[in-house]
């Protein structure tokens, strides 16, 4: 017999669930990003070619997907702490719940649907790397 | 207000003077709390009660607060105490090191009543919500014993210590912000009934500390654990809660230890 069905409990189950998940995500984006590939390579022809490989896609849908779900669901649960917003929950649950829906929609929508075109990694110059050249500073 | 006065001089004890600074409230009086110093002349193992006490007695007629066993028993005394939640009873001037002042304040998060008195009544109607006591449906008073097995009882023994202080509830953040939280103190009465094998009604204690104001307000801060006088581990108590309202309790598997004893068997 099992009591999930008290409000909060999947909630407080998924926050540890997500939380483990992001944890294990997060450290991975981390050393690669710092560490294998530099930060000083992160740049759009790299990022558009790590996307070349589905791995890097899934772990970033992951990462964005599991990132905004745990920090909506904290931020409600912060607010179920204060009596007086507790109040007018629903109105709080559903401006959370729809800007974290939008942002997964657009997110997933371009690391699903991102293609470079033909050349077009090549044509693009980045500003970044134009600043630096000009200052100097990249050798 | 500032005086000095000899506690007691004993042969052998390291006397030192001591600033006590006591937070006072008297709606009669005024209607904000204000702070009192005391300078004291005292030994490092005088507990607190005894200097409270001492200056009701010999300073200060006027000044208020609760005790009765002054050994840890009754849990009248929980109070602030160099803002940490303990027993006056149980604190000894030398656990706040060096020489500065000690501040004594009322517990935090309900209603002062005087002084150091605190009102306890919505803390303890907070315990009675959760139903803390055993309901034995099937079995009728008399009829038969109800027993537990040793293994279970090791189970929730931590839990039975609980003296009713009060100050894990008030050291609590959650509370702080929400005046309606259950609160540890009544979080660990629902676990030590929920896990009692004994008890045919857990449901209802399990809904009470479902609700919004109940197991998951609390966010493992862990200020609880560390008020407890008798060392309760009040969040694991806390975490057992959270974890029957997961998986829920096998309620066959809970009665199968049970140990029946009908008195004509005995014979
Ligand atoms: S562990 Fe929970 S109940 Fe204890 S002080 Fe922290 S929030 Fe409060
Ligand atoms: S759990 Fe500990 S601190 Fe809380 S009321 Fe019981 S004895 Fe006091
Ligand atoms: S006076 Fe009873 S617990 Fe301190």
């Amino acid at each position: 017999m099992s009591y999930k069905k008290v409000p909060g409990t999947f909630a407080w189950w998924f926050q540890r669930i997500s939380g483990s998940f992001l944890i294990i995500l997060i450290f991975i984006h981390f050393i690669d990003v710092h560490f294998i590939f530099g930060v000083e390579n992160l740049e759009y022809e790299t990022v558009a070619e790590k996307w070349n490989k589905p791995f890097w896609r899934i772990m970033d849908a992951l990462m964005l997907v599991f990132g905004m779900i745990h920090g909506a669901n904290g931020i409600e649960s912060i607010l179920l702490d204060y009596k007086k917003i507790r109040k007018y929950k629903a109105y709080w649950f559903f401006f959370i719940r729809a800007i974290s829906a939008v942002t997964i929609i657009i997110g997933s929508w371009i690391i699903v649907t991102f293609s470079p075109e033909e050349g077009s990694v090549a044509k693009y110059e980045s500003p970044v790397a134009e600043m630096r050249d000009e200052s100097g500073s990249h050798e | 207000m500032s005086i000095l006065v000899n506690l007691r001089s004993r042969q052998g004890f390291i006397e030192m003077l001591r600033v006590f600074r006591i937070q006072r409230f008297n709606p009669e009086r005024e209607p904000n709390q204000w702070v009192d110093e005391y300078t004291l002349e005292v030994n490092e193992d005088d507990k607190i009660l005894d200097i409270l006490l001492k200056i009701r007695d010999e300073v200060d007629t006027t000044l208020g607060f609760r005790a009765s066993c002054a050994h840890g028993v009754c849990g009248s005394d929980g109070m602030m105490i160099d803002g940490l939640n303990r027993l006056a009873c149980q604190t000894f001037v030398g656990d706040v090191p060096g020489r500065k002042p000690i501040n004594i304040a009322p517990l935090k998060g309900v209603p002062v009543e005087k002084d150091l008195i605190v009102d306890m009544d919505p803390l303890l109607d907070k315990v009675k919500s959760v139903n803390p006591w055993v309901v034995a449906k099937e079995h009728k008073a008399g009829e038969r014993e109800l027993l537990m097995s040793q293994e279970d009882f090791e189970k929730i023994e931590d839990m039975t210590k609980c003296i009713w202080c009060s100050c894990c509830t008030t050291s609590c953040p959650s509370l702080w912000s929400d005046s309606d939280y259950l609160g540890p103190q009544a979080l660990v009465m629902a676990a030590r009934f929920i896990l009692d094998t004994r008890n045919e009604d857990a449901e209802k204690i399990i809904e009470k500390v479902g609700g919004l104001d109940g197991v998951f307000r609390c966010h493992t801060i862990g200020n609880c654990t560390d008020a407890c006088p008798r060392d309760i581990d009040v969040t694991g108590a806390i975490a057992a809660v959270k974890k029957v309202l997961l998986q829920g309790i096998d309620n066959e598997d809970k009665f199968s230890n049970i140990v029946w004893e009908k008195g004509d068997e005995k014979e």
